[in-house]
């Protein structure tokens, strides 16, 4: 533990978080792109817990920092920080950016370190249980999410759902992953691969909002969102801790969904905004600006960090892309993953369990330089901000391919976000349809391939009736309970 | 003009654009090669899409009929004056339209101009014409561009299109 804690593991362990606010808060760079960046640095260092605790470090701070543009600029810095774009950016909207910032940090760290204690104790039984999940539960796992988010989306649920359909339309364009045929490309090489979800995200959330904004001549000429970020520490363990529950189902819901393999923490962020929703009393201001709504995103997302390790360790399958990243360095620093780890290499495991935890205390120390030197730049007049939010739009859905039609697809996606939101319709879901399409129709598919196209198995297989059930219920529910409450206040009235 | 529909109108547009997007994905769906594997149960890259694009459709017309027998219900609050939620002074189309304008330029300029120039010219135009005060305009504009280039191209390693010029910067 002591070792941790020295000069020579701590400035390259807190260089390597400052790396990640970066990353994590520049909208086009993923987590996972700083990843695989820094891991070559690492092989460079001799003493393994260094490079564990660059690479840990890193992976936490930057799921942290996509919050930081989502909050103030309504741009998720990265996939797992877009259900902040919710409630954190409307608080913002209501000058209190500062509070969903800290409140955002502080649960991150919460989440994280719970997602880092349930690791520590149940990581081989939660791992059993996550491989019972075959093709039929991923199917309905993808297709719950998919009606959670409609359900939960502002507005009618009936725009949410088709948001979803449009948002999984838009994810079979490019090559059919089962069958390898070219889908609606016409023709075009770089639709091949689909359209870029990063691109269509920027498109729909950043320059949507800078539409909007210059628009509307009187919110051009406001103020910065800043006004208020000296909230105390005080009032953000006040709300923390009236919200505890929440952030604790966040938390055990976040590490669950991240231990499951190809879900990550974009989808815990989502589930646990869903459940957040409909166990608060609150749930009718969702989406408002309500400090509920960012404490459950952000404690699900990064304890699903540390959910995605659970499979990794103990059965060396990644939960996300960033874990099978990591996967590869550990084999570097010869930890062989798998049954084995904690008797084989009983020493390492501690050391990345304590890593972790110690990771979620630093984390608030890099996590505040982060939002301060984010909160200098929205210091400048807000059609300043927006013309910078533009050329940083431009930039970042460039930089992942380097190709000019992902910037091209995301000025597209930006009109067709303005027009969308202009009509009423949610946006979370369509990117939650974007996200969740290719799973749900790949799973859907092998699953009938492997059922001999007996729909069966979808719906007689224990999980799947649970999730079946689960999703009648958030869909039917709603519409139900508002009748009978309905009718009763007509008829107390 | 106003640039805010009417509440009424609002879905009813949706839905056309739905129906639209669903009545053409059923016509490219034809141009999507099937493959068979003899007894192979998958039920093949046409499927979800042609689902999908009925679930639109329907989901379309259902929003389109839904907000007409509204809109016909609550003809005297269409015919009250403007809501707040339009603001005063009119919305600023003028300036968005200038501001897609640019975008457009912006981006078709950039493989040919470079990064450097061609988000000067886009930064200095667009806060030009946004009035912003001019020192403040060519410092942000410079600064942005020097930003971008540090943590894009020297951290991140990024290589931004550098144009016919080929500039460095």
């Amino acid at each position: 533990m002591l070792d941790l804690l020295h000069p020579s593991v701590l400035i390259p362990w807190l260089l390597a978080m400052a790396f990640g606010v970066f990353v994590g808060a520049t909208p086009g760079l993923t987590a996972t792109m700083a990843v695989a960046l820094i891991v070559p640095v690492t092989f460079y260092i001799p003493n393994p817990d260094v490079g564990l605790a660059m690479i840990l470090g890193l992976s936490f701070t930057a799921i942290f920092a996509g919050a930081i543009p989502a909050v103030c600029l309504r741009i998720p810095g990265t996939p797992a920080s877009a259900a902040m774009t919710l409630d954190g950016h409307e608080m913002a909207k209501q000058g209190q950016a500062g509070l969903a910032l800290r409140l955002s940090l502080f649960c991150s760290c919460l989440g994280g370190a719970f997602g880092v204690l349930l690791l520590m104790v149940m990581a081989p039984q939660l791992a059993r249980f996550a491989l019972r999940f075959s093709n039929y539960e991923y199917f309905w796992l993808g297709i719950v999410g998919l009606g959670m988010s409609a359900v939960v989306s502002v507005g009618r649920t009936a725009k949410g759902l088709l948001a979803v359909v449009f948002g999984m339309l838009l994810a079979t364009v490019g090559i059919d992953i089962v069958s390898g045929t070219p889908r609606f490309t016409y023709g075009s090489t770089e639709l091949m691969s689909g359209l870029g979800f990063i691109p269509v995200m920027i498109g729909l959330f950043g320059v949507s909002e800078v539409i909007r904004n210059v628009l509307d001549a009187r919110a051009l000429e406001k103020a910065d969102m800043t006004r208020d970020t000296r909230t105390s520490w005080l009032e953000v363990f006040r709300v923390t801790w009236k919200h505890r529950y929440t952030l604790l189902k966040s938390s055990i819901l976040g590490t669950f969904v991240g231990a499951l393999p190809g879900a990550g923490g974009d989808i815990g962020a989502w589930a646990a905004y869903g459940v957040a929703q409909r166990t608060s009393k609150d749930g009718a201001r969702f989406g408002k600006g309500i400090t509920e709504g960012v404490i459950a995103p952000t404690s699900a997302a990064n304890a699903g960090i540390a959910g995605a390790w659970i499979p990794a360790l103990v059965f060396g399958i990644p939960g996300d892309s960033l874990t099978a990243i990591v996967l590869g360095a550990l084999l570097m620093y010869d930890i062989k993953t798998g049954p084995l780890i904690f008797e084989q290499s009983a020493q390492q495991v501690q050391h990345i369990f304590m890593i972790a935890l110690i990771t979620q205390g630093l984390l608030i120390i890099a996590g505040l330089l982060g939002i301060r030197a984010f909160g200098f730049i929205l210091k400048l007049p807000r059609k300043v901000v927006m013309i910078a939010v533009v050329v940083f739009c431009v930039v970042g859905s460039f930089a992942l391919n380097n190709s000019i039609s992902d910037v091209w697809i995301m000025a597209v996606f930006g009109v067709i976000g303005f027009f969308l939101e202009r009509q009423g319709v949610p946006l979370a879901p369509l990117i939650l349809g974007l996200i969740l399409g290719p799973m749900v129709e790949e799973n859907l598919r092998v699953g009938l391939i492997k059922s001999g196209g007996d729909w069966t198995p979808f719906l007689t297989r224990p999980i799947c009736a649970v999730m079946l059930l689960l999703l009648v219920l958030s869909l039917l529910a709603p519409p139900l309970l508002k009748k009978f409450f309905g009718a009763n206040a007509k008829n107390v009235t | 003009m106003k640039g805010d529909e009417s509440p009424d109108s609002r879905g009813a547009l949706f839905g056309v654009f739905i129906v639209a997007v669903g009545v053409v994905t059923l016509l490219s769906v034809g141009s999507i090669h099937e493959m068979s594997f003899g007894s192979n149960t998958d039920p093949g890259p046409r499927a979800l899409p042609m689902v999908l694009a009925g679930c639109l459709i329907l989901g379309g017309l259902a929003e389109i009929v839904v907000k007409w027998t509204k809109r016909r219900r609550v003809t005297a609050v269409e015919a009250r004056p403007e809501t707040a939620t339009v603001p005063a002074d009119g919305p600023n189309l003028w300036d968005a339209g200038i501001l897609l304008a640019a975008l457009i330029i912006y981006i078709a300029a950039l493989p040919w101009v470079g990064f450097t120039l061609s988000t000067l010219a886009f930064t200095l135009s667009m806060m030009w014409r946004l009035q912003v005060r001019w020192v403040l305009n060519v410092v942000v504009s410079l600064c942005l561009v020097g930003a971008v280039h540090v943590l894009f191209v020297m951290v991140f390693r990024v290589q931004l299109p550098p144009g016919v010029l080929g500039l460095p910067f």
